[in-house]
């Protein structure tokens, strides 16, 4: 018995050599890399200078042709939206950008049915976990998630509960993969309504801690903020509306400028019909031009 | 974590008392069943002590009639719970749906019930000993914490193999002494099975649920693709189950039978079926088939007798006529090859073959993919459709590959591929993590099962529903 305790504790061993051995080439994968997700290219980036970025979720990222508004207005500009990215993730890419000594004259962010979310969102922040000893990441998850240790400090722990994110594919794509250019174009979607289920927009009713800390942001560092509302095809409640308006600065909505059906691929979502339309209301309305 | 380190280290500390360490291991076979829906211990429990009594019962009984009337009770009583937890509302369905072709409505309310856990498999588990002892190939036993201890045996609990009484009950008889090399080998055998589970069949799962899911919009080839990555996921989820079990029971220095031997490198489907889901197989072929007379009563009794027992092993993976259909199909395979290519039934042993075989291999592979891809689909109306789509080829076969989401879904072939060069460059031995650097083996397997598992979207063991 005794022999077959040291056989497992051999085995133990292995699986931590091999573990301390896979995280470290994942994590020198995912550093070496400039351009597979917005938290890496905004890691990377460093003394550039923007007319505007917009953040948000698939909202900004499906919604907004920057190289449409570029050509446009003359601006030098980014899309810098992330699917699924929240206030949380707003704040951390902002901080990054920021603390890089990156500068931009206008913030256009994005908000609607995720005002509540100020922890990490589960779907976007996963691209930020290989890089946990990032003090702005392991800050940005600290205060939300109890396991954020477990992920930090057990090897590769991380990298296997998010392999279809950040496994192995993603570390193979980090070695191929590394056109900032090819990662910034904007992609729209190009389907037409694939559902019409209309979207929870209910939210509470408070403040969110996240976009407290953006405006302070904006405001030490004399950038104009500006909170918007993407098109929506179906919604549950309006009541946002109203808060928005009451307590976000320069808050635009439009939640309804676009009606018709054709521009959507789902009641969330913008399709390149959409994305267009709307990228023209956005430089018309939004940016004064 | 904690329960398997925690059960074996007790286990071999009272190895000295086989009662205690009988008693331990079916009191945390019980916690372990529990822990899934402790609702349905209740029902377990039912099940072990009526054949416990009704064994004993058969054992003693001299006249013939009785003995008969007695096992009648326990083939009842256990395929009745079977019936009521598992086909009620199949059955009830059907009726009326035969009724309605002749215009004849009936109406009945479904009875919403959960499926207790692994019930197919412990019944027929527990059916055997009476079976066993009714035909004076096993004697009752009286020590009802041994039994306890062979039925509720935690590795095989839920998805087997299915265990006979006459070959698991006596090991509980006996002090067990901890074998080193047995304990290593079956430490390697669990490893393996896990890389099948969450390295193979996890990741094709992926893609079999994205290509079924959309079944009606996607091309013949893409179906194909579908069914033979739903082939590889299904025998990589079952048999990475049974090489778990069947490897954590040689830590605990129990033999449970051999499940799968191999099947993708059989040359025909009658080989196939002696290589796949051995326990059952087997299972049936001795309780049922063999007392229905076998192949020794003419023609059409031998292909009648093939059909009872195909259909039964449809049912018994789940109530829906797919898999009655899927049966039945295997019938058009075999019995071909029973009757008329007699030269076929003498199968080469696994260390004989070679790539000459590869052609043989490669149709009864098709075979059993085409059936397969039936029993995955998800409606009748589905899996008619099926044959027709599968040989219906057309364009959008380069887009699905190469423009869409789908792309990824090649990738699979990886993981076939990587599967089936281990099982063919170890299949001289019982499973791949033996022989010449059975340790080496094993440490590349951990680090695909680090690299490669799929963690992040737990996916439960297919035959766990059944």
């Amino acid at each position: 018995m005794k022999a077959f305790i040291i056989y497992i504790a051999k085995w133990m061993l292995i699986l931590l050599v091999l573990a301390l051995a896979l995280d470290l080439i994942y994590t020198t994968s995912f550093k070496n890399n400039k351009a597979r997700s917005v938290y890496q290219i905004i890691r990377g980036m460093e003394l550039q200078k923007y007319d505007y970025i917009f953040l948000g979720s698939s909202r900004v990222k499906r919604h907004i042709n920057h190289e449409f508004i570029n050509k446009k207005t003359g601006l030098k500009g980014l899309n810098l939206g992330l699917s699924a990215a929240g206030p949380n993730e707003i704040l951390l890419y902002l901080e990054t950008f920021l603390n890089n000594h990156n500068q931009v004259e206008n913030i256009y962010i994005e908000i609607g049915d995720k005002w509540n979310q100020e922890y990490p969102d589960s779907l976007a922040s996963v691209y930020e976990l290989p890089f946990l000893d990032d003090a702005a990441v392991y800050s940005a998850f600290k205060s939300y998630n109890k396991y954020i240790n477990y992920k930090a400090d057990i090897p590769f722990y991380r990298y296997t509960i998010n392999s279809t994110k950040i496994g192995y594919r993603a570390v193979l794509a980090n070695l191929f993969d590394n056109n900032i250019e090819k990662a910034l174009k904007f992609r729209p979607y190009k389907e037409t309504l694939l559902n019409t289920k209309p979207i929870d927009t209910r939210i509470k009713i408070k403040q969110n801690s996240c976009i407290d800390k953006i405006i302070a942001l904006c405001k030490t560092n004399s950038i104009q903020l500006v909170f918007f509302t993407s098109p929506y095809l179906k919604v549950n409640d309006s009541e946002y509306k109203t808060f928005f308006k009451a307590n976000l600065p320069n808050y635009y909505d439009f939640s309804n400028s676009v009606s018709d059906s054709t521009c959507y691929r789902d009641a969330l979502h913008l399709n390149e019909k959409g994305a267009n339309l709307f990228s023209k209301m956005v430089v018309d309305s939004l940016m004064g031009k | 974590m904690l329960f398997l380190p925690l059960v074996f280290g007790i286990y071999w500390a009272l190895s000295k008392q086989l009662r205690w360490q009988n008693l331990w291991i079916f009191a945390t076979s019980l916690f372990f069943y529990g822990w899934w829906d402790w609702r349905f211990l209740s029902l377990l429990l039912f099940t072990m002590s009526n054949d416990f009594f009704l064994g004993w019962w058969i054992d003693k009984t001299e006249s013939a009639k009785k003995r008969k009337w007695l096992l009648v009770f326990s083939i009842v009583s256990n395929i009745g719970v079977l019936c009521i937890f598992k086909y009620y509302n199949f059955f009830l369905q059907s009726w009326a749906d035969l009724w309605a072709l002749f215009d004849i409505k009936i109406s009945f309310s479904y009875w919403q019930m959960i499926l207790p856990i692994g019930i197919s498999f412990y019944t027929f588990h527990s059916l055997s000993y009476t079976i066993d002892i009714y035909r004076r190939k096993l004697s009752h036993t009286k020590d009802y914490i041994a039994f306890g201890a062979f039925i509720t045996f935690f590795p095989q609990l839920v998805a087997g193999p299915i265990a006979r009484a006459t070959q698991l009950l006596p090991q509980f008889m006996v002090p067990k002494k901890f074998d080193l090399e047995l304990a290593k080998d079956g430490f390697r055998q669990m490893l393996w099975g896990l890389f099948k589970k969450v390295v193979i069949a996890d990741t094709l799962a992926m893609f079999v649920d994205e290509i079924f899911s959309h079944q009606q919009q996607m091309p013949g080839s893409m179906m194909w693709l579908g069914s033979v990555y739903f082939a590889i996921q299904v025998y990589a989820d079952f048999s990475g189950y049974s090489d778990m079990a069947i490897g954590i029971a040689k830590m605990f220095g129990i033999s449970l039978m051999k499940n799968f031997n191999l099947p993708f490198f059989s040359n025909n489907m009658a080989e196939f079926w002696h290589k796949w889901h051995i326990s059952l197989s087997t299972w049936f072929r001795d309780y049922v088939y063999f007392p229905l007379g076998g192949s020794k009563k003419g023609i059409l009794k031998y292909i009648f007798n093939l059909s009872v027992v195909f259909a039964l092993s449809g049912l018994w993976h789940g109530p829906k006529w797919n898999y009655i259909w899927w049966g039945l199909l295997n019938v058009l395979y075999i019995a071909p090859v029973n009757l008329f290519f007699k030269s076929n039934k003498k199968e080469k042993n696994l260390e004989a073959k070679t790539y000459k075989d590869i052609p043989a291999m490669l149709f009864t592979f098709m075979l059993f993919t085409f059936s397969v891809g039936i029993f995955r689909t998800e409606s009748t109306h589905l899996a008619l459709n099926l044959p027709s789509q599968l040989f219906q080829f057309d364009s959008k076969f380069i887009n699905y590959f190469f423009d869409s989401i789908e792309r990824y879904a090649l990738e699979g072939i990886m993981f076939v591929v990587m599967l089936l060069l281990f099982e063919w460059t170890n299949r001289s031995q019982e499973h791949p993590m033996q022989g010449k650097y059975a340790e080496w083996k094993a440490a590349i397997i951990l680090a695909l099962i680090l690299i490669f598992g799929i963690f992040s979207d737990y996916k439960a063991f297919i035959y766990f529903q059944f």
